[in-house]
């Protein structure tokens, strides 16, 4: 209903409803929004003392004593002093306010406050029960302008819903000016929200009042050890404005998967499309939370349990995993335990507010012995109906009469959902995760690990050799010296037993595990294999999806196209001679397309995430050398970003040893105008990945490109 | 030759490792062969990881250790307040290395991270006191470096030597050298021991003269 929420200068939150053909603005002056603030130990003199200290305050609206839960822990509420704001936009100034006050007259950590780090639009949602989706699809009208040309502030490339918009900037304005009152969108998706400014120069208001507002300037910052960056943000009235550049839930899960998530969190959708998986999982937990009587902490000052170093370390340890024997092994079946980690979640009950609970003096949780309480779960509460939907969703995907256009829609809601699966596990052990404990994180893992060696005992149990076995995955191959029950009917009496899906993935011809490259021993995460017949008509793939790739080139995403589509011909070669000079030999010819100079360029392009400014490069990096260019062609590239570039000559230092991407794209560096070499050493590491399980290591490589051998007959087919 | 290496007192004992990490671990490690009271560890930047604490001091000491992790400065504070009702009478340790890191992130505002540091300094000093037990201490090259060295009753100055750890400081005298192979001695340890017998002003350390197991 209410899709976007405006705040006005004044600190009005204004409503927009969508309705048949349009929407509808509706201020709402009454609402005022409230922080919760608690003392250390309930001692409620401390609450009588602020609320004597914010009575003269002119912010303040109204004060209020309330009882409402500290933790998900805590049995009874506490008395808190609700602190009830006149303008939407204020709490975090008041909270700073508070701690400044407590400070000058208190020890720290007398206060503890709640409900104050909230985006202003999710917390007028969660107050007022307002639903952010509107009860008809969201009308959207896409804008993009290549990155150059942004540069520049040049918008006559600017194109409508992927359609040029006439080649002059005049011409684009009266385009975007037109549809924008044909059309009547909800929401704008834009290459850049920079187009908000520039096309308001240009007399052009995007919103559905005129003028815009900028929420926030460009910054830089780290999140769990990575540089990101974040664009500035603009807000027009009436519409819901989403940077492409800065959404990652839009780039994975679609609209259609960005649609479920606001549904889920009751956020509205600016200010989810803009949030990290992280965000996402917080909103719906705020609001989980929410609901049963327990309001968001602000700095978390809940602590780690004190524990034995023993124990610790028992804590400590990560996923299961099966050190597999690096080489070829035929015949192999995968099996997987489905979302392994947010079903150990729900069907365990692993919560924050379960493990280790005062109620039960049991040792539920293995190798730790943690007490896991029998109520239902606060995480397997908010998790549930995200599992529930996702595997309603994949029947519905399977079904015969689902349609190509639902089937797409359907991958953008599992995708969505899949990503906050991912993320919750981990997201437990996250530092400032409001609701998460390491506890439960560690606890997550252990009753991971032991449903890993329950399954894996079954399968041996039954005549299988685990070949490989990683975090929810093993890998199983007939014990040639014993009979075998079938592995699908194994599977099934896991399943029952642990009450989580183990499904047989399917059955590779062969799977190869490649070795460690500086060690002895396999790596965990670097194989490849082949499906075999059964299950590539299983799973619905083509006889083209039939290899499975993980951690080699052809699956790295800075890996240039050139060389991953070589690595995957190596590795057919590879399944049709096994014999590493062969593939060797097949490389030769690769070899010989890149240096005949004839490799489109863009196949050569390689896209790498920046982790800071050029000038703070110590070392004279390509990605550096990216930057630099960027610069000088006046482009800007912050850290956090991605640069893409075609290596010209690696020899040189400085903007001359790159090509951007789109120069390429223009042809600037048609006719050869790259580094033959440094790609064919990346062809040359491309192929030792695939010759390793073989034994063959770089140097032996290079070794036979040298010496030579008749070529075989294998490196002239297909 | 334990008391070669310095004694820990019922005090907050600072120890500048930033060129010594190990001198930490050694230093415990060596009170805790004496003692027979559990000891708390309120670990920052992970240098309480089981595997360094299982390398440096070994399973024995390990077991009397109770660890707890603070990686934010709000839970370490939290976790500091929290050692008067955590130890036991019979304590025979506290140890906070890297105190004042996670002070010093960026998620800590300044004037509530100088004021938290100054609490939990004070904290200290007062657990040492009213439970009886030593407090040592260590802190990164963060801005509170200073503080944490000046509030401490006593200091002591670890430096990794060509011979091996050498520890310095308020009623330490320096007569040997750990390392890998065990103590090296020096002049004066040998002096201290036979008398001195005439040489004349060697002042370079004795080498090699491990006491190997020691």
């Amino acid at each position: 209903m209410t899709f976007k929420i405006d705040v006005r200068e004044d600190g009005v939150p204004v409503r927009w409803t969508a309705t048949d053909r349009g929407a509808t603005a509706t201020p709402d002056p009454d609402y005022r929004p409230a922080v919760l603030v608690a003392a250390r130990e309930d001692r409620t003199r401390y609450l009588d003392w602020l609320a004597d200290e914010l009575a003269p305050d002119p912010k303040v609206a109204a004060l209020e004593r309330v009882a409402r839960r500290r933790d998900l822990r805590a049995d009874e509420p506490s008395p808190m002093l609700r602190v009830e704001l006149d303008r939407l936009g204020e709490c975090r100034q008041l909270a700073r306010e508070v701690r400044a006050r407590e400070l000058d007259a208190h020890p720290p950590g007398t206060l503890s406050l709640y409900d104050v780090d909230l985006d202003p639009q999710f917390r007028y949602c969660l107050d007022t029960g307002a639903d952010p989706l509107p009860d008809r699809r969201f009308e959207r009208v896409d804008l993009s302008v290549p990155d150059a040309a942004l540069a520049e502030g040049d918008l006559s490339a600017l194109a409508v819903d992927g359609d040029p918009a006439g080649g002059s900037e005049r011409g684009a304005c009266r385009r975007v000016e037109r549809v924008l009152d044909a059309a009547d969108p909800d929401v704008l998706v834009l290459s850049s929200a920079e187009l908000v400014p520039l096309l308001a120069e240009r007399g052009v208001d995007l919103g559905r009042r005129p003028g815009y507002r900028t929420l926030a300037g460009a910054s830089t910052y780290t999140s769990y050890g990575r540089v990101g960056h974040s664009p500035a943000r603009y807000d027009v009235p009436g519409r819901v404005v989403v940077d492409r550049r800065s959404s990652f839930l839009l780039d994975e899960a679609g609209f259609a998967g960005l649609r479920y998530l606001v549904a889920r969190a009751g956020k509205p959708l600016q200010e989810l499309a803009r949030d990290s998986i992280g965000g996402v999982l917080t909103a719906i937990e705020v609001r989980e939370a929410r609901g049963r009587g327990v309001p968001a902490p602000w700095q978390k000052r809940q602590t780690e349990d004190w524990k034995s170093v023993d124990r610790l370390h028992a804590a400590d340890r990560g996923g299961f995993t099966f050190q597999p024997e690096a080489g070829v092994h035929g015949d192999v079946h995968e099996l997987d335990f489905a979302s392994l980690y947010p079903n150990v979640i729900r069907e365990y009950g692993v919560s924050p507010d379960t493990v280790g609970c005062d109620c039960h003096d049991t040792t539920d949780v293995p190798e730790l012995g943690y007490s896991l309480c029998e109520r239902d779960g606060f995480l397997g509460d908010v998790l549930g109906p995200l599992l529930d939907d996702r595997s309603a969703w994949k029947d519905q995907h399977r079904a015969d009469d689902c349609t190509p256009t639902e089937r797409r829609r359907l991958d953008a809601k599992i995708d969505a959902v899949k990503w906050v699966l991912v993320s919750c596990f981990g997201y437990q052990g996250y530092r400032h995760a409001k609701f998460g404990r390491i506890e439960v994180h560690e606890a997550i893992n252990a009753v991971a690990r032991e449903l890993m060696l329950t399954a894996k005992e079954a399968v041996e149990a039954a005549g299988w050799r685990v070949v490989h076995g990683i975090v929810d995955s093993l890998w199983v191959t007939a014990d040639p010296d014993r009979d075998q029950r079938p592995v699908g009917e194994v599977a099934a009496e896991v399943t029952d037993e642990v009450g989580i899906a183990l499904e047989h993935e399917g059955r590779f011809d062969w799977v190869a595990f490649c070795p460690r490259k500086r060690a002895s021993g396999a790596a965990l995460t670097r194989y490849f294999g082949r499906w075999a017949d059964e299950s590539v008509a299983a799973s619905g793939a083509t006889a083209d999806d039939r290899y499975k790739f993980r951690g080699i080139e052809a699956r790295q995403r800075s890996s240039a196209e050139f060389v991953a589509a070589a690595q995957r011909d190596l590795v057919a070669t590879f399944d049709r001679e096994r014999d590493a000079a062969a593939v060797v030999e097949r490389l030769r010819t690769h070899l010989r397309t890149l240096r005949r100079g004839s490799v489109p360029p863009a196949d050569l392009a390689i896209r790498q995430r920046v982790s800071k400014r050029a000038d703070e490069y110590e070392g004279a990096t390509r990605a550096r050398a990216a930057l630099e260019r960027a610069a000088d062609l006046g482009l800007e590239r912050h850290p956090g970003q991605s640069v893409t570039y075609v290596v010209a000559d690696d020899d040189r230092s400085g903007p001359e040893r790159v090509r951007l991407a789109f120069e390429v794209d223009d042809g600037a560096c048609a006719g050869g105008g790259y580094d033959t070499e440094f790609y064919a050493d990346r062809l040359v590491r491309a192929c030792e990945s695939v010759v390793s399980p073989l034994g063959w290591d770089e140097g032996q490589v290079r070794r036979f490109l040298r010496d030579g051998r008749d070529a075989t007959l294998s490196s002239f087919v297909g | 030759m334990t008391d070669q290496l310095p004694t820990l007192d019922p005090e907050v004992t600072y120890l500048d490792a930033s060129d010594a990490p190990a001198a930490l671990y050694r230093v415990v490690v060596e009170h805790l062969a004496d003692e027979r009271g559990p000891a708390c560890w309120v670990d920052a930047r992970n240098r309480g990881a089981p595997a360094a604490l299982y390398d440096h001091l070994g399973r024995r000491a390990c077991r009397s250790l109770a660890v707890a992790r603070a990686f934010t400065g709000y839970q370490h504070y939290e976790l500091v307040r929290s050692l008067p009702g955590t130890l036991r009478a019979t304590a025979s340790l506290v140890v906070a290395p890297a105190l004042a890191a996670p002070y010093a992130d960026p998620d800590v505002p300044d004037h509530e991270a100088d004021a938290m540091v100054a609490a939990v300094l004070e904290l200290l000093d007062a657990v040492s006191t009213a439970v009886d037990v030593p407090v040592l201490v260590t802190a990164d090259a963060d801005p509170y470096a200073a503080d944490v060295r000046r509030a401490a009753d006593r200091v002591l100055d670890a430096t990794a030597t060509r011979m091996g750890l050498r520890v310095d400081g308020d009623g330490v005298r320096v007569d040997g050298y750990w390392d890998a192979t065990g103590f090296q001695t020096t002049v004066p340890y040998w002096v201290d021991r036979c008398g001195a017998v005439g040489c004349r002003g060697v002042e370079r350390p004795v080498a090699p003269a491990a006491v190997p197991g020691v």
